[in-house]
């Protein structure tokens, strides 16, 4: 892009410059998981991460919320630097509101009281309040009838929903998807797609690491294509799917498609 | 302190070995009646089973001292001639039976541990009952039960200081007459009393958490 | 009647009544005070065997193994009788005080061992989950971790609790007199072993039994839905 024909200045929700991680486990060889991955978020934009397992696309997901710490390199989220270690996390947090592949929803609380607990523990809202918002949330996900339900009496998909809903009920900027339809049923994936697909059309900023081409393509404003720790392509879904240049990019899709 | 330590040694040791020679018994002794005891816990004895679990809430729910006093002292008081145990035998029979309780749930719980499928599959292919504990469910079972065993050896070991109260001069036995001897060295003698028993457990105890590792655990309710 | 008489001597037995009655309320005292102090220790080194802090984990590893590969009776010889004086004390533990310590210590270590492995069973996941809604790590630990650890870790602790009621026995030893030694009394002072301690045995079965049935009650209750 031409900065200099182009004078608006893009506002960047996020921006990941030049970021690397390495894992190390006792007895085994370091893992590189990011090398110097350097990208950006414009605000409403809806951004995703494709790449076979073990690409790194989990572990860049999971740095944007400092669930993963980075060994070099800086990211802004809303213009802080939570690489820094003076940054209050859990305020960025609150901001960036994540769904994970196995829902992680507290197994010991209903549905209902998964919603008003972030609320009344961090965002110190009054339980009458929390409640509402959370009544409010649940039958927006398609839910109504299943508050008083735990965890383990719901199937995956309604799992899910009440997932998403968790995380929405801090009202965050960002949302982050973990492979969030990989351990669904294939008729409870669509639903959740398509939950997602209406996130996205309220203006939601989205980064969504997913193995769902359809949706990748329907819904997504830009796709990243990541292996072996590195983002190889990057692209419109049009340009992206129709035409890859990058051969792994081109295998992989020949894999997947 | 040094000089204590040379002078009180061999009756330490003498009453080290004792210990030793107790534990062992009883690890042979335990193990073989709690084995029994397991499998048919684990089996669908009705009867056999719910008195098996009485008598395991009975050993359970009381104390070991209490268990060796009603062995050696309220047994003989029957007056049936083959329940006059000397101190030896009595200590290695409470200790057995005190055992017998912890192994059992710790087979049944082995077994327990093989999947189902495993039974039905051994079954399809014709094997007989026993066959199929024989070859397809102990193997499997065994292996889980080793960490578990090793936790029951070291209580076993432990259990072994309190039948110094009927007049076995095992290793802390040995160290409080060794303490009427020297009462200015108690510190001295009690911690190496303590030692000796650690350095008997602790290999058993890092045995267990080797098996662990290699075999992995099962929930038990010990 | 005769015929039990022969065998259970009640008439003499009811001579003892105030003697196991005191010897029970000891028993059950020191286990109380003991199961308060173990509980404190046990949670202060199952917090220290998972801090970050290798000095810290190691030191709580050692007092665990140390503890778990000694008899407990050696415990009680080392507080009572090998202990100096106590500097704020101005003397030496009495046998009540060494017994119920060496109770508290040893349990401790066992007890440490259950909370750690109830905090350690509680997923991944859930503290992931927690963090993702920006919980700080009190609100984690108090509302994600701890509550679903302590509904796991209740029903073994009661069991570990009655094993301390069952160790509290051997501080008869060092002259405590609880409800094991009313039973030795009432041997030594009219020789009838079989009245005095299937007594004693009935006793300890009792307070057994009632944690057995809390204990399974609260599994029932705490295991959720």
């Amino acid at each position: 892009m031409d900065n200099n024909k182009n004078k608006t200045v893009k506002n960047f929700i996020i921006k990941v410059e030049e970021v690397s991680k390495t894992f190390h486990t006792k007895g085994r060889k370091p893992v590189v998981a990011l090398k110097q991955v350097t990208l950006q978020v414009e605000e409403g934009e809806v951004l995703v991460i494709i790449g076979p397992s073990g690409s790194g696309k989990s572990t860049l997901l999971r740095t944007l919320n400092g669930l993963e710490t980075v060994d070099a390199g800086h990211i802004w989220i809303d213009n802080v630097d939570i690489t820094r270690k003076e940054t209050n996390l859990n305020q960025i947090r609150q901001k960036v509101g994540m769904v994970f592949q196995q829902f992680n929803l507290f197994e010991h609380k209903t549905a209902l009281a998964n919603l008003t607990l972030p609320q009344t523990a961090v965002l110190k809202t009054s339980s009458g309040k929390a409640e509402a918002t959370a009544m409010a949330l649940l039958n927006k996900v398609g839910l109504e009838g299943m508050e008083r339900s735990y965890p383990s009496q719901l199937s995956g998909g309604q799992q899910q929903r009440v997932a998403i809903a968790r995380s929405l009920v801090m009202k965050p900027q960002i949302m982050l998807f973990d492979e969030v339809t990989s351990a669904l049923d294939p008729e409870a994936v669509r639903g959740i797609l398509e939950l997602m697909e209406s996130l996205a059309h309220q203006g939601m900023t989205m980064v969504v690491v997913t193995h769902e081409m359809g949706f990748a393509r329907r819904a997504g404003d830009r796709i990243i294509f990541m292996d072996g720790g590195e983002i190889l392509e990057e692209g419109t879904p049009q340009i992206f799917f129709d035409n890859p240049q990058h051969p792994r990019a081109q295998f992989f899709l020949s894999q997947v498609l | 302190m040094s000089e204590t330590i040379l002078i009180t040694a061999p009756l330490l040791m003498k009453g080290l070995w004792l210990t030793i020679k107790i534990s062992m018994w009883t690890v042979a002794l335990g193990s073989f009646l709690g084995f029994v005891i397991g499998l048919i816990r684990a089996s669908r004895m009705k009867i056999l089973k719910a008195a098996l679990g009485v008598y395991i809430h009975c050993l359970r729910g009381t104390p070991f001292l209490v268990q060796l006093y009603l062995i050696y002292f309220v047994l003989p008081a029957t007056g049936v001639e083959w329940l006059k145990f000397e101190a030896f035998p009595a200590a290695v029979i409470a200790l057995s039976l005190y055992t017998s309780t912890y192994v059992s749930e710790i087979v049944r719980a082995g077994i327990e541990a093989v999947p189902k499928g495993q039974v039905e599959a051994a079954r399809a292919l014709g094997m007989s009952k026993w066959q199929t504990l024989g070859h397809v469910i102990l193997p499997q079972a065994l292996k889980l039960m080793i960490p578990p065993m090793t936790g029951v050896y070291v209580l076993i070991i432990k259990g072994t200081s309190v039948v110094s109260v009927i007049g076995i001069t095992e290793l802390l036995r040995a160290g409080e007459q060794a303490a009427l001897r020297y009462p200015s060295e108690l510190m001295t003698l009690y911690g190496l009393v303590a030692l000796l028993y650690f350095v008997y457990c602790y290999p058993v105890l890092r045995l267990g958490r080797w098996a662990e590792t290699k075999f992995g655990r099962i929930e038990n309710s010990l | 009647m005769n015929f039990l008489l022969e065998f259970y001597n009640y008439r003499i037995l009811a001579e003892y009544i105030p003697q196991f009655y005191e010897g029970l309320c000891t028993t059950l005292k020191i286990s109380f005070v003991a199961l308060f102090g173990s509980l404190a220790i046990g949670t202060v080194f199952a917090c220290l065997r998972l801090a970050p802090n290798p000095i810290l984990w190691r030191l709580a590893a050692s007092y665990v193994q140390a503890i778990r590969s000694t008899p407990l009776l050696v415990q009680i010889y080392i507080i009572y009788f090998a202990l100096p004086e106590i500097p704020l004390l101005d003397r030496r533990l009495n046998e009540l005080e060494g017994g119920i310590l060496a109770l508290a210590l040893n349990a401790g270590a066992y007890m440490s061992e259950i909370i750690r492995a109830g905090i350690q069973s509680v997923a991944r996941g859930q503290v992931e989950g927690a963090m993702s809604l920006g919980m700080t790590y009190i609100q984690r630990m108090r509302h994600v971790v701890l509550p679903q650890a302590l509904a796991r870790v209740v029903p073994p602790l009661l069991g570990q609790t009655a094993i301390l009621i069952k160790d509290s026995s051997l501080v008869s030893f060092i002259g405590v007199s609880e409800l094991f030694s009313a039973g030795v009394t009432v041997m030594t002072e009219r020789l009838i072993p079989t009245e005095a301690f299937v007594t004693v045995a009935l006793g300890y079965l009792v307070i057994y039994l009632v944690l057995l049935w809390a204990s399974n009650w609260a599994q029932r209750r705490l295991a959720g839905p």
